[in-house]
């Protein structure tokens, strides 16, 4: 609460990425030092901080046979290792390997090794997401036919092995997923995913539908007892397509946070309820879930969303070509803290000189007592 | 959603290919078990006629491709399996409509291909590498070029020259002919690093589309030498190409393996296809345009004949996210956002009121695209498309470095004095940091505790005679309830035990209620309840401070596995050298807690004195009970032990506690403002405050379940790993009385050192075992002599030396030393 105000200036520069396509994602590692982007132009690209503010490119590689969708990072424990999805249905882990072949000139770049490809899917795979660590090194993946699969390597050292542990149908097209990165291992907090289904609201709603929730956005859970995921919940606040969703880390909270990218941004709070008001077999509510905000500012369609570390600042991305900042401030509301808009997305205007720096001030509360109340 | 778009499904088997008649209103299949010819309606296919008749079915009617000529109404040509080359006409009489069969190929024929202008020119092109010209009128091969490769996969008249054409081979070459002259093509040249399966003229300007098993679609300038103009990247080998009609971008093309969808590209944006057309459940076969851009047939080994509408497109660049953001570790955000951003795609799909074709199969639901798009919009889409590869990868940082929960977290103190001689300091470390709300909660930490200073030893009470009952105000903890309360207590019990310089028992013995009966039963073994409180005063009076290894262990070490003990025993210098095994957990056996501590100090002449030692000079009866389970005990099954022990101690504490301050029972309240902390995001208050209270733990801590202390303190680890503040995540790991926390500790701290020279696991400073006979000690590969002390080598080639002879001569040299002729990297 105390630092509702600080760091509200920010920097902005734009990096030449040199994609030949759209870039579909970026992700920073562990501790923000690397960075990696990937494309449809099939080329994954890793890029090093110096630690005075500047990237420089130090690997860039063709990853798949076709677009790029998703990129992320394990754990640094486990080595620096990069998982990506693709249209041309697989998935793959690479891991850096040292710059052993550099010599001279090249010396600083480093390579990238395919570890191992994940081929199961029929169809092409959304997205891809490492699981919390203290559950070892578990990679899951979901494809547009609706099929969660859950790998992990048995070995940590041998990135080349994965299998398969668990393929859960879902019947609708899959689009994002997301763990709960909740760090505790007590029996409490079982291996929890979100999922969140792209697919659209047929019109004529006759034919489905009947009985089942309407929902978008599903939570799974691994049971130990009957080892297998189930479906607990399922969001009946969320029924527009879903690009993406994240959970918030979970620090210490007695609930979960999670942020969904629909038609607007959605933050959505997730608390367990005591086992006791379930009843029995497991088919009691596990959650009561509320809506702490949804914000309409992206105009038709948010794509991203990403949580700052400690789950108190959401970036969200959208078809304004914004960037927004999300911040709790007092009395639980949450507000825009700054817009960032980008320079190039303004579609037909002409292409103007960019300048390399600008600088943003936005949203700064002087007075937190002037904040409104609603 | 199921587009309902006109099917029809042969029951016969699937079709290799397909073609149309010149006004596209027949379509002809042609498979190895089927030959039909249908009209197209706008509705349906109606079967006009099958061609697949007669008593005898010989090979002749087995076809891999066939042709319709463009000039000939009744005209047709099919290549059979048996190198057959047959010419069909639709208007003879009869049931058998066939014409005449070349029999000149000696294998199977490929393709047959009309010319566009002359009506009696059929070219085709085999399996034996030759393309014969056929002369209808005269029944003959007109001509018979050789290839020179191992086979021909596709032939195609040029539409732009008369007397062009086209062949592809196996090999990877594309081969242009001069129809009048067969002695040699007119160009040759490599155009795919693998087999080429089909190409395709491009109707209006001179460009072939050729396709091929290296996943590419290559698009060749034919207008002088041929020149490569773009690379069309798929994910599955490409069988079949078509130009789009009256589109002179696009092409479409269909897998010959694994992918069952038609994609139609666009030549200036390689990598994305325009539009997917996922309706077939098996690989498509044969595409064709019916001569507009509006409406192709394709046929699937899934047996069927469908009719696409474009219309019913599906764009998977539309349900790809065009954006990426991420917030770092440090609260930068990185921002990728495409230029030129599309048309937002519908949120819903429209209805498809058209009643369904009745030979409508259930078709896989593939994409969730299909027909998402108004006709304007799918124009505006197809403009834009081609520019739209473009994103703009922006960065925005915070301009203030340090964060001021950083410099916090290198400030605070949470060990080593009483509670609020640290609150009073973290306090002031918070203000420092503007962080106001958080130096209110230390100060009000501070000035709780300050009338609290740890409790004398010497003057404790007696004992209580019975438990006193909970001083215990309202819980203001919404979800506080009796299960929580049980869980905490088994913690509690469970931490006491394991973890002795502070919390429970750093309070007064007198507050270790045993019920009589339990007292008794426990009595048996050497009354050690009573030596175990003596045991732990002295600690208390004699020794505040933690031993300043790094990586000290619990005494609870004893469970671990004992195999890497073991190992060390014989090995005793083990850790002292820098390349050893380096087993951490033998190395930091200090314990970290007093009575560890004081334990290991009686023993100062076993300092890597291995596990088992430690947990001996634990000395506790407790910890010698639990060495007695030799396995890797789980905490359950230990907690329940000991629950005799610690299970009624805690409310004692916590109303003694009370008892002594004459005051209001704060920690309720405190513990409810670490959880508001924790749930507005600042675990480090949460984490931290717990920490620098760990000695009245059992009080705050009886407010607050298990889980949630960990979360907090893992959580504030983990953040603090984020930020490489490594130093002081290993000391709130120390400081932990979790023992899933301090695990922390032992996890990955093993070092494996191989033998140099045979690659083998060794145990240092052992030499291999495998090497040490044969081997004389490591010799300086300058010097010559034998290295004692650090031995500097090449990870290349593995000789070395000492240090400073090794510096020495990289300063001047490159290579190795020893003469290997490596190019040697020291450091």
């Amino acid at each position: 609460m105390s630092e509702v105000g600080v760091n509200n200036l920010f920097e902005s520069q734009t990096i030449i990425a040199d994609h030949k396509d759209l870039i579909h994602d970026v992700a920073y590692d562990f501790y923000g030092e690397r960075m990696a982007t990937c494309s449809s132009d099939q080329y994954v690209k890793v890029w090093d901080s110096d630690g005075q503010g500047g990237w420089r490119l130090t690997a860039s590689w063709k990853a798949h046979h076709g677009s790029v969708w998703k990129v992320t990072w394990a754990h640094p424990e486990f080595g620096q290792v990069l998982a990506t999805c693709s249209f041309d249905r697989t998935a793959a882990i690479w891991e850096e390997v040292g710059d052993i072949t550099a010599s001279g000139s090249e010396k600083g770049l480093r390579t990238w090794v395919k570890r191992s490809n994940l081929v199961d899917s029929r169809t092409s795979v959304t997205d891809l997401k490492f699981g919390p660590k203290h559950l070892g090194l578990l990679l899951v993946t979901c494809s547009a036919d609706g099929i969660i699969r859950i790998y992990e390597a048995p070995d940590v050292m041998n990135l080349a092995q994965w299998t398969l542990q668990h393929e859960i149908p879902t019947k609708v097209s899959i689009s994002c997923l997301s763990w709960n990165p909740s760090l505790s291992r007590v029996n409490s907090n079982p291996p929890m995913l979100a999922v969140g289904s792209d697919e659209p609201n047929v019109v004529n709603t006759n034919l489905q539908n009947d009985k089942n929730c309407n929902g978008k956005v599903f939570i799974y859970e691994y049971s130990e007892a009957c080892r297998r995921w189930t479906r607990t919940e399922c969001l009946s606040s969320v029924v527009e397509p879903v690009n993406d969703l994240m959970f918030a880390p979970n620090l210490g909270r007695s609930f979960h946070i999670l942020a969904v990218a629909t038609k607007d941004v959605r933050i959505i709070k997730i608390e367990p309820l005591p086992e006791s008001s379930s009843n029995g077999n497991g088919c009691g509510v596990r959650f009561r879930s509320e809506v702490l905000a949804a914000f309409e500012d992206h105009n038709s369609c948010v794509w991203r969303v990403s949580w700052n570390v400690t789950g108190t600042l959401l970036a969200s991305s959208g078809d304004d070509c914004c960037v927004r900042l999300w911040k709790m401030q007092y009395l639980n509301q949450w507000r825009c803290c700054a817009v960032f808009k980008s320079e190039a997305g303004g579609g037909e205007s002409p292409a103007r000189a960019r300048p390399r720096t600008t600088y943003t001030r936005l949203a700064a509360i002087t007075n937190p007592t002037h904040m409104p109340h609603h | 959603m199921i587009p309902s778009n006109t099917i029809c499904v042969s029951q016969e088997g699937p079709a290799n290919a397909l073609a149309l008649n010149k006004d596209c209103t027949q379509v002809v299949i042609a498979g190895r078990n089927v030959f039909k010819v249908f009209s197209i309606g706008e509705e349906e296919f109606s079967e006009v006629c099958n061609l697949r008749v007669g008593k005898n079915l010989n090979l002749n009617f087995s076809s891999i491709d066939v042709a319709w000529s463009a000039i000939e109404e009744n005209t047709l040509a099919t290549a059979a399996t048996n190198g057959a080359v047959v010419v069909w006409n639709l208007g003879r009489s009869g049931r058998s409509k066939q014409e005449h069969v070349f029999s000149d190929h000696k294998r199977t024929v490929n393709k047959v291909s009309f010319h566009l202008t002359e009506p009696s020119l059929l070219i085709s092109g085999s399996q034996d590498g030759t393309m014969k010209c056929f002369d209808l009128r005269m029944k003959e091969v007109a001509r018979t070029f050789i290839s020179n490769t191992e086979s021909i996969r596709d032939v195609q008249f040029s539409p732009h020259t008369a007397h062009l054409f086209a062949a592809v081979s196996e090999n990877g070459t594309v081969q242009l002919w001069d129809a009048r002259r067969h002695d040699r093509a007119s160009h040759h040249f490599t155009a795919h690093s693998g087999p080429v399966f089909a190409c395709d003229w491009h109707p209006e300007v001179p460009w072939l589309a050729t396709a091929s098993r290296d996943k590419t679609i290559k698009v060749w300038d034919i207008h002088a030498k041929p020149n490569l103009e773009h690379t069309i990247y798929t994910i599955a080998s490409v069988g079949h190409v078509k130009w789009r009609p009256q589109r002179k971008y696009q092409v479409a093309s269909c897998a010959l393996v694994l992918d069952c969808a038609v994609h139609v590209w666009d030549v200036r944006r390689p990598n994305v296809p325009l539009a997917t057309f996922a309706e077939h459940r098996d690989v498509t076969t044969a595409i064709a345009w019916q001569a507009s851009p509006h409406v192709f047939l394709s046929t699937s080994r899934d047996c069927s004949l469908y009719r696409h509408k474009f219309s019913e497109a599906a764009h998977p660049v539309l349900w790809a996210s065009p954006h990426g953001v991420s917030v770092s570790a440090r609260g930068h955000v990185a921002h990728a956002v495409p230029d030129t951003p599309l048309p937002a795609r519908p949120l819903s799909a429209p209805a498809h009121p058209r009643p369904h074709h009745p030979h409508h199969v259930p078709l896989p639901r593939k994409q969730p695209t299909a027909g998402s798009l108004s006709g304007s919009a799918q124009a505006a889409f197809e403009r834009l498309f081609p520019i739209g590869a473009a994103s703009t990868l922006s960065r925005h940082c915070p301009i203030s470095q340090e964060e001021p929960v950083l410099a916090c977290a290198e400030g605070y103190r949470f060990h080593g004095d009483p509670p609020h001689l640290l609150a009073h300091h973290n306090a002031a470390v918070a203000s420092r940091c503007d962080r106001h709300m958080v130096a209110h909660v230390w100060n009000v930490v501070g000035a709780v505790y300050a009338a609290r200073t740890p409790p004398d030893p010497a003057r404790a009470p007696p004992p209580p005679s019975e438990p006193p009952l909970r001083a215990d105000p309202a819980p203001p903890i919404p979800n506080y309830n009796a299960v929580e309360e049980e869980t905490e207590e088994e913690s509690e019990e469970w931490e006491s035990r394991t973890h002795k310089h502070s919390g429970v028992l750093g309070l007064p013995t007198h507050t270790i209620y045993i019920p009589p009966h339990k007292f008794a039963k426990r009595d048996t073994e050497n009354g050690w309840v009573s030596a175990a409180s003596a045991h732990y005063v002295d600690v208390e009076a004699a020794d505040w401070t933690l031993p300043d290894e790094a990586f000290q262990l619990r005494t609870h070490l004893h469970q671990h596995p004992p195999s890497h003990s073991n190992v060390d025993d014989h090995d005793n210098d083990a850790n002292d050298t820098a390349n050893s095994s380096g087993h951490m957990n033998g190395h930091g056996v200090a314990p970290g807690s007093p009575g560890g501590s004081t334990g290991s100090s009686s023993h100062p002449s076993h300092p890597s004195g291995g596990v088992p030692g430690v947990a001996h000079a634990g000395s506790s009866p407790t910890l010698q009970r639990s060495n007695s389970q030799t396995t890797a005990a789980q905490s359950s099954e230990e907690g329940e032990v000991d629950s005799v022990l610690g299970g009624p101690e805690r409310p004692g504490a916590s109303a003694n506690a009370g008892w002594r301050s004459g005051r209001m029972d704060v920690a309720p309240l405190l513990a409810s403002a670490l959880q508001h902390h924790a749930a507005l995001g600042d675990v480090q208050t949460a984490a931290t405050v717990l920490l620098a209270l760990q000695e009245h733990r059992s009080e705050v801590l009886a407010y607050i379940d298990e889980a949630t202390q960990e979360q907090w303190l893992l959580g504030y680890i983990e953040l603090l790993q984020r930020h490489k503040l490594w130093n002081v995540a290993v000391q709130v790991v120390r400081c932990a009385w979790l023992s899933s926390v301090w695990a922390l500790s032992h996890q990955s701290t093993s070092i494996a050192a191989c033998c140099g020279r045979c690659g083998r696991r060794t145990r240092p400073p052992a030499a291999c075992d495998r090497c040490a006979p044969r081997r004389t000690p490591d010799l300086c590969a300058v010097c010559r002599q034998v290295v004692r002390g650090l031995y500097a080598w090449c990870q290349g080639c593995s000789h070395g030396g000492h240090l400073h002879h090794m510096r020495r001569w990289m300063q001047k040299h490159q290579l190795c030393p020893a003469g290997c002729g490596h190019h040697c990297q020291l450091g």
